[in-house]
């Protein structure tokens, strides 16, 4: 597979690209290697450290992490996912294993091709580590709301417009 | 330990100019704050990052009057980032334990600093983004570790 043109790239990866233009699209994409799987290969083995982010072109992945049961397919991922942004990050253990579940088709961000890039297109580089920021931050959003259906309570307060004042005024109570 | 010694131990900040680590250091607000002082309030809005620089900080999280501590911070460590990423409001509360400092970057400061001096804002973007995979780490970790005591108990 050939290197995705710059206005594909962007849509298909909106998040990913934003407030890039044309020029800065061309020289992300320059940075980024076309990488295709057969059917059952892995792209990403959990526990396994990774540097490189993937943006799926084709096919599907499946997630899979490790339980104490045994091994859980959490989520399938498909065209238009970006995946393995926290190692892209730190360097560090992928947390799950992503499979082909058919032939797929990947662009992988490298970290010597980004480091390459942060040095000949500064500002294209820093744009894409604030939207690969953004993303983090959207999934710590949404793992902190997950905490809170499994995480066991410090305490129970009541300087937050809580449950506890809502139905306290709904039977015309005062709170003493 | 003075906030520019923080900042020059930090592995993406350390390599900037002396110039550039010293405009950045200017730029952070220190304060000396009493324990329970709380810097940052789950679901108000505010877009300062915040640095502790000594004591601890714990990030704790609210829903429906329960509270639920997602971990302490140590020296070194920013917070309050997911706000000034996606100018959300605060996702978590961040109260002082014991007496403490913390330094304040505000965004209109931050926002100038990386406008005017570029190499500034490459490097503390990267600082950013660790200090976010690493916040995302510590949540799934603890994630993991309930799903794992929830499984085991059914």
């Amino acid at each position: 597979m050939s290197h995705l043109p710059p206005t594909r790239l962007s849509a298909q990866f909106p998040a990913f690209t934003r407030a890039l233009g044309d020029d800065d699209l061309a020289a992300l994409s320059r940075a980024l290697t076309p990488r295709e799987l057969a059917k059952g290969e892995a792209l990403l083995v959990e526990g396994q450290p990774s540097s490189s982010l993937y943006l799926v072109t084709g096919g599907r992945f499946g997630v899979r992490v490790s339980a104490a049961a045994g091994p859980v397919i959490v989520a399938t991922v498909g065209p238009g996912a970006v995946v393995a942004e926290v190692s892209f990050i730190d360097g560090g253990a992928a947390s799950a294993t992503l499979e082909a579940l058919e032939p797929a088709s990947v662009l992988a961000l490298d970290r010597d091709a980004f480091d390459h890039l942060a040095t000949s297109h500064p500002a294209v580089a820093t744009r894409v580590l604030a939207n690969v920021s953004a993303s983090l931050a959207a999934r710590i959003r949404a793992a902190t709301d997950r905490f809170d259906t499994l995480a066991p309570i410090d305490a129970i307060v009541d300087d937050a417009p809580g449950i506890l004042d809502r139905l306290y005024s709904l039977f015309g109570l005062s709170r003493s | 330990m003075p906030v520019t010694d923080l900042l020059r131990q930090n592995p993406h900040l350390s390599r900037l100019a002396p110039e550039h680590l010293d405009a950045l250091d200017d730029a952070f607000v220190v304060a000396s704050l009493a324990d329970g002082h709380v810097v940052a309030r789950q679901g108000d809005r505010g877009g300062e990052v915040f640095l502790v620089v000594e004591g601890e900080v714990e990030v704790s999280h609210v829903h429906d009057g329960q509270r639920r501590s997602l971990g302490r911070l140590a020296p070194g460590e920013f917070f309050g980032l997911v706000s000034l990423v996606d100018q959300g409001p605060r996702s978590a509360t961040c109260t002082v334990r014991g007496p403490s400092k913390v330094a304040a970057l505000s965004a209109g400061a931050s926002a100038l600093l990386f406008h005017t001096h570029a190499p500034i804002g490459h490097a503390f973007q990267r600082a950013l983004a660790s200090q976010l995979a690493a916040d995302f780490r510590r949540v799934d970790a603890r994630l993991r570790d309930l799903y794992e005591q929830r499984t085991s108990q059914a």
